[in-house]
């Protein structure tokens, strides 16, 4: 055999690899790959005639021969993987069970529930008791909207475009430009215009999104639970009490809390609430990160310029709001260290003990 | 920000007198958050002042010098690294075992000193230089102390007054509170807080016409002028040329105060405008004039960079600069960006003869968006990206002048130039004692409320109830009553304020009919043992490639960090069948199930979109809501495990438990191609586009009959072998998927409970032999048909319950159903011949319905 008769018959045998691609039958297909490619097919059959031809002509002939093996083994994986696709996809495609019977036919069994009594989500337990808290301290719950506009999220809140407070929250953007949540107040607005007349009192809970990368202490997507109460003659002091009662019905007990200014445009004057660690009673601990206090939310009374935004005139009625981040008032309460614990999914987390 | 408690109870006189958890503890409960609070002395603490009584070389080293030290106390003998102390000098002295505060040869000992030869002679101790204090980067001497009060053996601390505190605040915190970038801005604060003498520098009070006279020395020799572009970014723009300047090193009071708040001494023009700004919060720049001033006359103009412009500025960068970007620029070029950096062609360097001194004030705005676009974040863009002061720029660059005169023997060489084109006043907020006490505290005083705001630099004019507050214009956060309202509360003490529960009455909030849908799904699927999940709405897009669904009409997150975030979920079941790849090591058998929402960017509120007919959005909240996206809420379960039966009929089984406790009847599963095609195209796109997840043959649509319409609830299947070779996954799994809003809003979620009869019932086994093909769903329709018949026509429905028993074939042509039918009347016994009857009518039902006929035993 010289070089030229090998081309041929690789272009014979490709015909006749052709001829195959119709065929439906898997064992047909699998008797004519090891004829080409198994240890005494053809295809080793054409390496042994290799060191008949001359030197000259030897490499480039392997390498004619190796591209060969290559495409024909590549050609009948993918046949194969196909005919199976195919063969499994006819068979699922079968109409064989009676899709509106309690059971399949002749079946000895009978389909069960599991036996295990299941558990909520740990955050939704929590959130459950708190909203139940304030339903019946009389505030009316809303869930708030997840994918929102700048317009909710920061300017009607007083953060226009290019304010350095909009530094405070690292937003996500799809392309039509609209926002993940960054937080909760974007609802603000919404239940004022909704509900019209104070008193107003009502909870907001939703998902909300930063752009931040996942790690013990961070996500990119927290609940937070949002609370408004607009009234006449409200003033901090009443704030101040809502948010101990709160904070009090939740961990069951009684806290020591303090106060430290902070600045959100939305609210005059802003604070952040903190409480004495409940793990530790103060003395410092890991949960605490040592300091004895756990920031649990953030709050203020309203901004004038919100109410005028909702519709309510600032100077017959004030009101307060404040936001809390749900997971990390889980984490502490429940002693879990790790936000991923919490967020990752794993059914063994749940089991409660 | 940072500031050394030292300082700022320079001019909060009294300070330095509280102890040091209640100055941290009222700052934090009345300022902002205190991120942290370094005590200085414990890092200096053992450190002591030595003198040299004697000073020789060492017989065996050139580099080195043999001291002799006194102590006060005793006396010790060290070999130091440098000879540059004469016997007399004072010296800063690591006695043995004490931690240098920084150690300048990390690789060499762990900075504890000890006791050891060096080079044969043993030294008990180091001699320190300014670098290894921490107080500049000069490791080439010993730093020389110097001083009245300076005796052998006293605390090193003490002489160099590093027994202080370091307290900082995050940026962040301060956001709005430009005069607290400040010195002078923090002491003012502490003193209203802790009620404390306010004794701010003397330059603070001068008058511009008394800084004019004073810098006006009458041999003015260079000319400088200033033009301002754009009168919104720049707001004022002061400058002055000085001449004569000696770059030095600066005095060591000045390098330990810029050291104390992290920034590096570098000479004594440099040194001199970060004091300025750590100390008032005014960022000054020094340009050197002769490099870019021509025959003596500089004209300096603020505007915005031309395209095609850029910088070589001092972080040793070329920044590329375009028409958002404010400079400072000469006749030809930017020679600094403004506010942030200046530009290295016009540094000042030690030849430096005579400089600019700018002094100026921008609008935050123009200074944020340039920091962000160009990424240089430096101490005078952080000062400026808050609201600054624009009436302070004379005094701060008088202070400038007045220490240069000292420190660098500089002599002012041009006019003070000043461009001020909209001057700011202060200006009024008017309130009362009353809307104060309602707002905060009804029990504090009128005497506390003008006490604090006075502290603050608040004029106060009280006519009766009435207030007119003059807010001075370093405060521009106060703007409103509000504003007012909370200064008092900080300062009065937020722990001090009356709390008390709002005293409007409280009505019952009664739970929503959706609130009650999803309690009673949550209650029926946990106590079934399915858990309950809750995905992220963000969904990597390689979940939907190997869910078979196509990523078409999701929505993207263009600024995603991580691929895990790209795509907002348009279905819940491909999470859920991830979390069935991740959990199936640890479980043989998982059921879980997830309430939640979801998103298509096809789907927005639209007046006009009805699309679905059939479809019931969630609520909006009114007009403004048009053109957002409409964010449906699905519930969705899965069973997964391994199974010779078909998994199918698992799911299935919860599906009917739901269905039947929401009290929905008429539902119907039907496989995709028994519908026409007329009403597959009102099918939902989201549950076609959701069979391609399943098993061909064995998905269902699920349909509910209402007032005669066919309602698309959802989809119940077999995933099919593909999805789950994609997952890796081992398990059989059975998923179905429903639109939450379509079920509560025909749901009956309420129980209803009806009293049993007091007629016994009768238990009737029947066993009908149908056509394969005929689907179980008919003949049972076909049986209670009879009730609605009877019903029609009279009488009183018997059927009060059909159980299956069995299907069973042995035949390619047919099948075997048994039923188990009560009858029951709620009126009387039934006699044989009333159950005959029925019999028969139940028989001929199936038999006209289904074909079916009655197996004989």
């Amino acid at each position: 055999m010289d070089y030229n008769s090998i081309l041929d018959t690789i272009s014979k045998y490709k015909e006749e690899i052709f001829k195959l691609k119709d065929v439906k039958d898997l064992d047909l297909l699998n008797t004519e790959k090891s004829k080409f490619l198994g240890k005494h097919g053809v295809v080793n059959d054409l390496f042994k005639i290799l060191k008949e031809l001359p030197a000259d002509k030897r490499k480039q002939a392997g390498k004619q021969i190796n591209d060969f093996k290559n495409w024909c083994a590549s050609w009948f994986d993918e046949k194969i993987q196909e005919l199976k696709d195919e063969i499994i996809y006819s068979k699922e495609s079968k109409r064989d069970i009676d899709l509106n019977a309690p059971w399949h036919i002749n079946s000895k069994s009978r389909p069960e529930y599991f036996t295990e009594v299941a558990n909520l989500h740990p955050l939704t337990l929590e959130l459950e008791d708190i909203l139940n808290i304030f339903r019946t301290m009389g505030f009316k719950v809303f869930e708030g909207r997840a994918l929102d506009t700048d317009k909710y999220i920061f300017e009607l809140l007083r953060l226009p475009k290019g304010h350095p407070a909009r530094e405070l929250w690292d937003t996500f953007y799809t392309e039509e430009g609209f926002i993940p949540t960054t937080h909760t107040s974007n609802m603000q607005v919404r239940v004022m215009r909704l509900l019209k007349k104070p008193p107003i009192r009502a909870v907001i809970y939703s998902k909300c999104f930063r752009n931040e990368a996942i790690d013990a202490v961070h996500s990119h997507t927290m609940y937070q639970v949002e609370g408004l109460y607009i009234d006449k003659d409200i003033n901090v002091g009443n704030m101040l009490a809502t948010i101990k009662t709160y904070l009090e019905g939740f961990f069951r007990r009684k806290i020591v809390s303090k106060v430290q200014p902070a600045h959100f445009p939305f609210v005059e004057p802003g604070i952040e609430y903190m409480i004495q660690c409940i793990f530790c009673e103060g003395k410092g601990c890991k949960s605490c990160k040592y300091t004895g206090w756990l920031e649990v939310l953030g709050a203020g009374m309203i901004h004038p310029g919100v109410l005028r935004n909702g519709g309510i005139d600032p100077t017959k009625y004030k009101g307060f709001a404040w936001g809390l981040g749900l997971d990390r008032m889980v984490m502490n309460k429940q002693g879990i260290d790790d936000i991923r614990s919490l967020q990752g999914m794993d059914l063994r987390l749940f089991k409660s003990k | 920000m940072k500031f050394s408690l030292n300082w700022v109870a320079e001019y909060a006189k009294g300070l330095k007198n509280l102890k040091i958890e209640e100055i941290t503890a009222g700052l934090w409960g009345a300022l902002a958050e205190i991120e942290s609070v370094e005590d200085l002395y414990s890092r200096y603490k053992d450190l002591k002042v030595a003198q040299v009584k004697a000073k020789k070389k060492h017989p065996n080293s050139d580099k080195l010098y043999i001291a002799q030290l006194d102590l006060g106390d005793k006396e010790v003998t060290v070999v130091a690294g440098a000879g540059n102390f004469e016997v007399g000098d004072f010296v800063p002295y690591t006695p043995v075992g004490v931690k240098v505060p920084v150690n300048a040869y990390p690789d060499k000992f762990d900075g504890v000193v000890r006791a050891m030869k060096l080079a044969g002679v043993v030294s008990n101790g180091m001699l320190n230089s300014e670098y290894e204090l921490g107080i500049s980067s000069d490791h080439s001497k010993i730093m020389i102390l110097k001083g009245d009060n300076l005796k052998p053996g006293m605390s090193l601390a003490e002489a160099l007054g590093l027994d202080d505190y370091i307290f900082e605040i995050e940026n962040k915190s301060l956001t709005n509170r430009g005069d607290c970038f400040s010195i002078v801005g923090i002491a003012r604060d502490a003193s209203a807080i802790f009620n404390l003498e306010f004794t701010p520098p003397k330059f603070f009070d001068y008058s511009l016409d008394y800084i004019k006279n004073n810098l006006d020395n009458g041999s003015k020799k260079v000319k400088l002028n200033v033009n301002i572009h754009d009168k919104q970014a720049c707001t004022r723009y002061s400058a002055i040329v000085l001449d004569n300047i000696k770059i030095k090193e600066s005095p060591l009071w000045l390098k330990i105060k810029l050291s104390k708040h992290g920034i590096k001494p570098i000479n004594n023009v440099v040194d001199i405008t970060n004091y300025i700004l750590l100390e008032f919060g005014q960022p000054l720049h020094a340009f050197d004039f002769d490099k870019i001033a021509k025959n003596d006359s500089l004209s300096i103009n603020v505007r915005f960079a031309k395209n095609g412009e850029s910088i070589d500025a001092l972080d040793n960068k070329n920044h590329k600069l375009d028409s958002s970007i404010l400079v400072i620029a000469d006749d030809s070029k930017p020679i600094a960006i403004a506010g942030i950096i200046g530009g290295s062609d016009s540094a000042i360097d030690v030849n430096t003869k005579r400089v600019v001194i700018e002094s100026a004030n921008f609008n935050l705005y123009t200074i944020r968006k340039a920091t962000m676009k160009l990424g240089i974040f430096t101490d005078a863009s952080a000062v400026f990206s808050r609201k600054q002061d624009p009436n302070k720029t004379v005094q701060a660059l008088f202070r400038a002048v007045e220490l240069l005169k000292e420190y660098a023997d500089a002599v002012v060489s041009s006019n003070l130039v000043d461009e001020y084109p909209n001057v700011l006043e202060p200006w009024y907020i008017k309130t009362s004692f009353t809307d104060i006490k309602n707002f905060v505290d009804k029990n504090i005083k009128n005497d506390v409320i003008v006490k604090i705001l006075t502290k603050l630099g608040i004029s106060v004019d009280a006519n009766g109830d009435e207030l007119t507050l003059l807010i001075p214009t370093y405060r521009p956060d106060l703007t409103i009553p509000e504003d007012i309202f909370e200064e008092i509360a900080r300062i009065y003490g937020y722990q001090n304020i009356l709390q008390e529960l709002p005293k409007r009455g409280v009505y019952p909030v009664p739970y929503t009919k959706d609130e009650r849908t999803i309690n009673l799904i949550r209650n029926y699927f946990t106590s079934t043992g399915l858990y309950e999940i809750i995905n992220f709405n963000f969904v990597n897009g390689d979940v939907y490639n190997k869910a078979n669904v196509d990523s078409d009409d999701m929505y993207k997150i263009i600024n995603a960090i991580s691929p895990d975030v790209e795509y907002v979920r348009k279905l819940l079941l491909p999470s859920l069948i991830k979390n069935v790849e991740v959990n199936q090591k640890n479980f043989e058998k998982i059921g879980i199930f997830e309430i939640g929402k979801v998103f298509r960017q096809s789907m927005k509120y639209n007046d006009s979109n009805d699309e679905y007919p059939l479809y019931i959005p969630p609520k909006r909240f009114g007009k403004d809501e048009d053109g957002l996206p409409v964010e449906d809420k699905h519930i969705a379960g899965v069973v997964a495990f391994k199974t010779d039966d078909p998994i199918y009929y698992t799911a299935k089984l919860y599906l009917d438990g739901l269905f039947r406790r929401m009290h929905l009847k008429d539902l119907k599963y039907n496989h995709i191609s028994e519908f026409s095609d007329k009403a597959k195209k009102q099918i939902p796109r989201w549950i076609i586009e959701s069979l391609n997840m399943f098993k061909a043959g064995r998905v269902a649509i699920i349909t509910l009959n209402y007032e005669d319409k066919n309602i698309y609830l959802g989809v119940l299947g077999e995933i099919s072998q593909k999805v789950l070779s994609a997952f890796d996954i081992d398990l059989d799994i059975a998923a179905f998927e429903l639109q939450f809003h379509l079920l509560s809003e025909l749901a009956d979620v309420d129980y209803r409970f009806v009293a049993p009869s007091k007629y016994p019932a009768v238990i009737q086994d029947l066993c009908f032999v149908v056509d394969k093909d005929v689907s179980y769903a008919a003949v049972k329709d076909a049986i209670f048909e009879v009730n609605k018949k009877m019903s029609s026509k009279g009488y009183e429905p018997l059927i009060r319950d059909v159980m299956c028993l069995d299907i069973y074939s042995d035949s390619k042509e047919n099948k075997q159903i048994t039923f188990r039918v009560t009858l029951q009347s709620y009126q009387k016994t039934l006699k044989d011949k009333d159950i005959q009857v029925w019999r028969k009518k139940i028989i001929t039902s199936v038999s006209s319905k289904v074909g079916g006929v009655l197996k004989q035993a």
